[in-house]
């Protein structure tokens, strides 16, 4: 310990090492002989709290304070009064340039400046801010270099992999198809991703704030509103509403969900939000809720004619073997309809489909020859349907059971065709059997025309406002079917 | 079905049914119950010219979708004249839109007795 020493105190634990060190093998020499002002500015190193080393002489020998100390790792304590180009020989090119520019009056200075340093034997890659600047002798010259080493590899490393975090966040924000966002805590839009901005035509200024609410249907305004304010209490937000898809000129259902952002005391600080389109499923949801509907509509419907065909067969037949028969068949023609109906949407009915059909139930193919069908397409109305078909099943079961059928060469012809007429376009069903023999009408347990006549006869004229005609002579029937045709049912070409 | 019920006998009952099936059942049990059917018709512009050229009717009863159209603008006829009546629909009350939520409403197929009780208690 040299007594001589004017170090003030507090410069730490290198302030000892200083004192004790054998400066006498060193360029500088013994530390009685260092010169004012190698003294004041290592007085000046010592004492400050921030990484700093002395560069002196042309060797840049090294003297430097505890806060460099730790900087400098496992080169510490060897580093002291060591030349900084064996001290640091990985970046000794570096430093040469420092201590030619410094010992001629310059400065430097570098921000995050990249070098790959040995400190614990093996290659490490930091980075660090540095600032260089000269230390001045009593006669003016240059005779050392102070140099100021802040590491900033910590930050630089975490701002990197910040960005990169943040690149990830924007590829997955921009790639998926939902439209993603951040709002402050009351909703107001702080960000719109390209998606927001591609789907409802606002900028990523008009969007800020609540200038994302002028995407938003009107109507759903109230709705947006009130779900921000719920959020702000339970730190959920999901809500559906419309929003204007720009480029198609009309609104979609959205549904919209946002996580909240909490800091580390777990109060939130912003909202991160995605709106998902979900009109597909919104309609899909309407019309499964229309068919059902309408499916109930028309199974009770169904119940209530099932109800009054069985009367109504009850009141022909009486109780017993015909009745069942009768039914049952009334029944099929009932579920055949159905089957076609239920088809409907995809197999619009028509009306030689629907002759075809019941003509097909007689389960005579050997009749196929002795049938006629000529008309051109027409699609009935699935209103229209169940009266017609009864009708024309009752047509068909008598003629395979009274009529056309029952001889040898009786013929059906089913022929069709439309026309204009004051009130709108008609259709005219001819149903027309020859050949008949009259004695068997007499043995038929039920007269002929009993159901099947009331159908043409007062049926279709209630439900389907058609004129109808039914002529029973000796050896033919002539029934004939006119019937308005509304819009919705459609007349192709002839088939 | 076949049992009368007094509060029916002379009553004049407008019937709006589309399906033929339907609307002769509910006549003739109206009609075995000894109430004088006005009806059945199908439609709405039947239904309403019905009501016009009607001096006395006593009771209607509605089902709601009469082949794609529905029956509303007869409800409120016979609403502005202060005929009681009721729906008889194979839909769910829910889907009777909110004007006519009040009006009672028989599920298809419809009991008569019970049609019979909503109307005349």
């Amino acid at each position: 310990m040299n007594e001589a020493w004017p170090l003030p105190a507090g410069c730490g634990e290198l302030g000892d090492l200083v004192r004790n060190h054998d400066w006498a093998q060193t360029p500088l020499g013994p530390i009685t002989g260092w010169p004012q002002c190698l003294i004041f500015a290592v007085s000046t190193v010592l004492l400050s709290p921030v990484p700093i080393v002395l560069l002196w002489g042309e060797d840049g020998i090294m003297i430097y304070n505890d806060a460099y100390s730790g900087f400098a790792g496992g080169r510490h304590p060897q580093l002291l009064g060591s030349k900084v180009r064996e001290g640091w020989p990985e970046v000794a090119d570096f430093n040469d340039n420092v201590m030619r520019v410094g010992l001629a009056g310059g400065t430097l200075s570098y921000r995050d400046q990249e070098l790959t340093l040995h400190r614990y034997g093996r290659p490490e890659q930091v980075w660090m801010n540095l600032d260089y600047s000269p230390v001045f002798d009593a006669g003016g010259q240059p005779a050392g270099v102070i140099a100021i080493v802040v590491e900033s590899t910590e930050r630089v490393l975490t701002e990197r992999r910040l960005r990169a975090s943040e690149a990830r966040f924007r590829t997955l924000t921009e790639g998926i198809p939902q439209l993603v966002w951040r709002a402050a805590l009351d909703g107001s839009c702080i960000w719109s991703s390209p998606q927001w901005q591609a789907y409802t035509g606002q900028t990523d200024v008009t969007s800020l704030g609540w200038g994302w609410l002028q995407a938003v249907h009107p109507d759903d305004w109230a709705t947006a509103q009130a779900a921000w304010r719920e959020a702000a209490e339970t730190g959920h937000l999901s809500y559906e509403h419309r929003l204007c898809n720009a480029p198609e000129n009309r609104h979609c259902w959205f549904q919209t969900r946002a996580a909240a952002v909490r800091d580390a005391q777990g109060r939130i600080v912003e909202w991160l939000g995605t709106s998902t389109d979900i009109d597909d499923l919104r309609q899909l949801q309407e019309r499964q809720q229309v068919m059902v509907a309408e499916l109930q509509h028309r199974t009770r419907n169904l119940l209530g004619v099932v109800r009054s065909i069985a009367k109504q067969t009850m009141a022909q037949t009486g109780p017993g073997e015909t009745f069942r028969e009768r039914f049952n068949d009334r029944l099929s023609a009932l579920s055949r309809v159905q089957g076609l109906l239920s088809r409907s949407d995809q197999e619009p009915i028509t009306l030689r489909a629907l002759i075809e059909t019941e003509l097909a139930a007689l389960d005579a193919p050997t009749m196929q020859g002795r049938i006629r069908l000529d008309g051109p397409v027409v699609r009935l109305r699935k209103a229209t349907v169940q009266t017609f078909a009864l009708a024309l099943h009752e047509l068909a079961t008598n003629a395979l059971k009274y009529g056309a059928f029952t001889t040898p060469h009786g013929r059906l012809s089913v022929t069709w065709r439309t026309c204009a007429s004051e009130d709108g376009p008609r259709l005219l069903v001819e149903w027309v059997e020859e050949g008949l023999v009259r004695e068997r009408e007499l043995e038929c347990p039920v007269t002929r025309g009993g159901f099947g006549r009331e159908l043409i006869e007062r049926a279709l004229p209630y439900a389907l406002k058609a004129k109808t005609r039914y002529e029973l002579g000796e050896t033919a029937l002539h029934c004939a079917i006119d019937l308005p045709l509304p819009a919705g049912e459609a007349v192709g070409s002839h088939a | 079905m076949t049992l009368p019920n007094q509060a029916l006998t002379g009553r004049r009952v407008l019937l709006v049914e589309d399906d033929y099936f339907i609307g002769v059942d509910l006549k003739s049990w109206f009609e075995e119950g000894g109430a004088q059917v006005l009806g059945p018709v199908p439609s709405v512009t039947e239904a309403l010219a019905l009501i016009a050229s009607t001096d006395q009717i006593d009771a209607a009863v509605l089902d709601i979708n009469l082949q794609d159209e529905l029956v509303y603008p007869v409800a409120d006829a016979l609403h502005a004249r202060g005929v009681p009546f009721l729906f008889a629909t194979g839909y769910d009350p829910a889907a009777v839109p909110a004007p006519h939520r009040a009006v009672a409403l028989c599920q298809k197929p419809i009991d008569p007795q019970i049609v019979a009780r909503t109307l005349f208690g």
